[in-house]
């Protein structure tokens, strides 16, 4: 579905991405774990565009889109969950999840997927009126998955979700995660947790300062050595 | 007793005075402050858009015959272009770059569209004939006691309010208001969320561009007076205002123009009008001084 084939990328003088190369089979989640400022976020900022390629290519469904601008890329259904949530901290909830539908024309359709995710968070709907810098984080963090899913997209990039959340709101996150997923969206998600990363996806990449130096099924990653000592704290 | 009425009189006089000139300042001070909050740049020939406003009007009543309350809308429309074209070749190409190569390039374009009215009408002071204007506007509406107002400062209350309220419900009822405020909250996340930064962009300069058009056209009826350089002053007093209310947030470019309009007339009635001025001024420095983020600015968000 989502092919990247020796992408670099440069902040400056700085080579962030040094060829980095995978792929996302459709109605899977695919995994990137690294340590800080290996280059996860600066990979997905890539893929939607905000981020320029210095060589390389990235293509969705067959099609190159690392020439386009982002709001086209979102127009093909790629839609990201930035690292930090990114709420607008004074837009109102309902404000926040009505920007996800940016591109969506179709007013009616917008309102019955905004009922839908205020079926499934609930504690949007009783937000709705209230500015999202207001939320706690787990709540925030919910509203910024709720507004990538306005947008209807089939590829959802998740950056960090579980990123200063308290443990039994970084399990609620993965269970809402893994409800995504069960209605046939495909996931690439970026994770510092790599435990709960590896637990919920299907094939995993392991990035080191802009390279991947290591991919298998997330099963099998999980049971490496090396991914063992470096990232799950155990051997 | 018939000393205070006197005085109290002369207060409201200058209140209703200041209001006036107030709600005008504020019609400017809107579009810098949107411009600002969006592009987080001082768009400094956007006093030069009121310049033309003023100007364009002026010919179509008087070169091409266009009964004046016609003029208005089609002034508005050709200077909402105008700001789109504006942003489009001036600052569009400099998005990425230095902000302060973004200011330069704003003086630069002020001091251009300056000089091309000055090629284009000359330098010599113009006012709307009095003939195509209707003939109310210079008839008291109503004189109570010592307080007079005419017509035409009840027009430009009326028009003030009513843009206002249009403004209002665009930035708060529409999609593109929404995005708006989005993009001047986080401009990667807009992007993220598929808005076309852009054309927000482009949007919020056709706004700003048509109420500072509108506000061109007031003045130079309220001071029958039309020149080149009638948007360096103007432009740095709704600046002014802007800086007042809290750069950024368009309630506060509304307030801050209504305060230093009010400010103004009462320092001039009541001190010197020479002072007028600085008198407005010296209420900004001292905004700046205590209140740094504006009247009703939102203090810079902690980033977490």
């Amino acid at each position: 579905m989502l092919k990247l084939e020796t992408v670099h990328s440069h902040y400056g003088q700085i080579h962030a991405l040094k060829g980095i190369s995978l792929s996302v089979q459709a109605g899977n989640i695919c995994c990137l774990i690294g340590a800080n400022g290996a280059g996860k976020s600066t990979t997905l900022m890539c893929i939607s565009g905000i981020k320029n390629i210095s060589s390389g290519s990235i293509e969705f469904e067959g099609r190159t889109i690392h020439t386009l601008s982002p709001e086209k890329i979102v127009g093909l259904g790629i839609v990201q969950v930035p690292e930090g949530r990114r709420i607008f901290p004074y837009l109102t909830v309902q404000e926040n999840l009505m920007m996800g539908a940016y591109r969506c024309a179709d007013k009616a359709k917008v309102y019955e997927t905004l009922e839908k995710y205020f079926d499934i968070f609930p504690i949007l709907k009783d937000r709705n009126k209230q500015m999202g810098g207001t939320l706690s984080g787990g709540e925030q963090q919910m509203l910024a998955i709720a507004r990538a899913l306005m947008g209807s997209p089939r590829l959802l990039l998740l950056d960090e979700p579980s990123l200063g959340l308290a443990p039994l709101v970084v399990e609620n996150i993965m269970n809402i995660i893994r409800q995504i997923k069960s209605e046939g969206l495909t996931i690439l998600l970026v994770e510092q947790n790599a435990q709960a990363a590896l637990e919920l996806a299907d094939y995993g990449y392991v990035i080191e300062t802009g390279e991947v130096v290591l991919e298998d099924a997330a099963a099998d990653l999980l049971q490496n050595a090396r991914v063992k000592e470096a990232y799950l704290g155990e051997g | 007793m018939e000393n205070l009425l006197g005085m109290s009189s002369l207060f409201l006089q200058q209140l209703v005075n200041g209001l006036t000139l107030g709600g005008v300042y504020a019609l400017i001070a809107v579009g810098y402050t949107m411009v600002y909050g969006v592009i987080e740049l001082i768009n400094f020939a956007h006093g030069e858009i009121y310049m033309l406003g003023a100007f364009l009007a002026y010919t179509m009543v008087t070169v091409f015959g266009i009964p004046f309350f016609a003029a208005i809308p089609l002034t508005i429309m050709i200077c909402a272009c105008f700001g789109i074209l504006l942003d489009f070749i001036a600052y569009r190409p400099l998005r990425r770059a230095p902000r302060l190569a973004a200011l330069i390039t704003a003086i630069g374009m002020s001091i251009f569209l300056q000089n091309l009215a000055l090629l284009i009408w000359g330098g010599q002071i113009r006012s709307y004939p009095r003939a195509v204007l209707p003939k109310a506007f210079f008839q008291n509406a109503f004189v109570v006691g010592d307080i007079t107002m005419t017509w035409l400062q009840i027009f430009i209350l009326a028009v003030t309010v009513v843009f206002m309220f249009i403004l209002h419900l665009i930035i708060h009822r529409t999609q593109v208001g929404t995005a708006m405020r989005a993009i001047s909250q986080d401009k990667v996340t807009s992007a993220l969320m598929g808005i076309s930064v852009n054309r927000v962009i482009s949007f919020t300069f056709a706004i700003g561009s048509a109420m500072g058009a509108m506000a061109g056209i007031l003045v130079g009826l309220y001071y029958n007076a039309i020149f080149p350089y009638m948007g360096y002053n103007a432009g740095i007093k709704a600046f002014a205002a802007a800086v007042l209310g809290g750069i950024g947030s368009v309630p506060g470019a509304m307030l801050g123009g209504g305060v230093l309009g009010i400010a103004e007339v009462f320092g001039a009635g009541y001190l010197a009008s020479e002072y007028r001025d600085g008198i407005s001024y010296a209420v900004m420095i001292l905004v700046i001084l205590f209140k740094p983020s504006g009247l009703i600015g939102k203090p810079i968000l902690e980033k977490v």
